[in-house]
């Protein structure tokens, strides 16, 4: 689930929706949680679906370490993709402001972390100073040392700012993944 | 499932989101289809979710006829009452456009036929707007809506429907598209969720509420 102080809007054509900050959410905040709501579908099983649902599900999932596809159930997958994302984390089933979001702010992630296929590589159009340009696959290794460390910063903060969804996840996952960014596993 | 030429936007704080049309959309177009990938869930899943999940279980979610909870998992679940809406439920799995759409109009449904637990206050404006809106409404109204669906039946295999793959239909709704694709005579009810009182029953669920359920056809 996204943090209920977020909103989407409408970008422009070619970038579709974003989701954006309504209030002040300091760095350190837990922005999303995988929950109970949200599909997951392994590889095999999305194989088998209709071409037409393979489509929808394509467009809107992402793929977790373990390359099985999970849908979000709300407008969690609105999230676009930045190179110098706001929001990290995925991999442990939750996700942290890397840095303070202001209204207005967009919550964005770095899609190379996200098991990309050949055909997924897509041209960047975040016009951040650090814009690689286009994302894909190779990115993988540099993407996520980078966003390890600004989440190894950010973890810092989760107990002392408002956690709006704390009561979907246990201190024990924020504990194992600060254990895991420690140890650099 | 929503029409693809559909686009969401925030209206203000007090309604939130709502759905609106990007283009043109006649009459007698599927509007929104259920579909494979919405969330069916029990009410036992529901109220054993934690807190948060469950308000946004209550909050999105309609009631379908055999009390199971329908999370619909795109902008569908933004589509907003209206006493003068401009889709209706055709079966259990389809809404379509009872009137010609405009660009940049709202798409509006009538929670009347959502098997709505309470009931609540409406406030769009419209001439014959109920003010309070509730389960109970079925019964007075199942005829002037049907009318409105029945009206533009005679359309349906005749204009461009996208959603039509993507249709999860049970036997009672497979049947009634089937006849209507092959422009064979339809017989009421429409509204697989109205409460007449030749097509329903009522069953009790796990919580005690009372709920409906249409006698299959």
């Amino acid at each position: 689930m996204l943090h209920p102080h977020t909103r989407v809007h409408f970008k422009n054509d070619l970038i579709g929706y974003g989701v954006f900050a309504t209030t002040y959410i300091p760095r350190g905040t837990i922005l999303w949680v995988r929950d109970p709501l949200d599909s997951m579908f392994s590889q095999a099983y999305f194989e088998s679906l209709p071409a037409h649902y393979q489509a929808l599900i394509d467009h809107y999932h992402f793929r977790n370490m373990r390359g099985d596809y999970v849908l979000c159930w709300d407008n969690t997958r609105m999230i676009n993709h930045s190179c110098t994302p706001t929001s990290a984390g995925t991999e442990f089933d939750f996700e942290i402001a890397l840095r303070d979001l202001y209204i207005g702010d967009e919550i964005t992630n770095d899609y190379a972390l996200f098991n990309l296929k050949n055909h997924e590589s897509f041209d960047c159009h975040c016009n951040e100073s650090v814009c690689r340009g286009y994302v894909c696959h190779e990115q993988f290794e540099d993407s996520l040392l980078a966003r390890r460390e600004e989440l190894k910063n950010a973890l810092q903060y989760v107990y002392s700012v408002p956690q709006p969804l704390s009561d979907l996840l246990t201190p024990q996952q924020i504990e194992n993944c600060r254990y895991k960014l420690n140890s650099n596993e | 499932m929503l029409h693809p030429a559909t686009e969401l936007r925030y209206i203000n704080d007090n309604i939130g989101y709502g759905v609106f049309a990007k283009t043109f959309i006649p009459k007698g177009t599927f509007l929104w289809v259920l579909d494979e990938l919405d969330k069916i869930l029990s009410p036992d899943m529901v109220r054993n979710l934690p807190e948060l999940l469950r308000n946004c279980v209550e909050k999105y979610a309609y009631v379908d006829s055999r009390g199971d909870y329908v999370l619909c998992w795109d902008f569908g679940r933004y589509t907003n009452h209206s006493c003068h809406p401009n889709m209706r439920s055709l079966g259990e799995c389809v809404e379509v456009a009872v009137r010609d759409i405009r660009a940049g109009e709202e798409l509006t449904c009538e929670y009347g036929v959502l098997n709505l637990s309470g009931s609540f206050n409406c406030a769009c404006g419209k001439p014959n707007c109920r003010q309070t809106v509730s389960a109970k409404d079925v019964d007075a109204y199942w005829q002037d809506w049907d009318a409105e669906v029945n009206a533009v039946l005679a359309v349906i295999p005749d204009i461009p429907q996208p959603l039509h793959p993507f249709i999860k239909a049970n036997v009672t709704d497979k049947a009634l598209l089937e006849a209507i694709f092959n422009r064979q005579p339809v017989f009421a009810p429409l509204h697989i969720l109205s409460k007449t009182e030749a097509s329903i029953m009522p069953h009790e669920d796990r919580s005690g509420d009372t709920l409906w359920k249409v006698r299959d056809l």
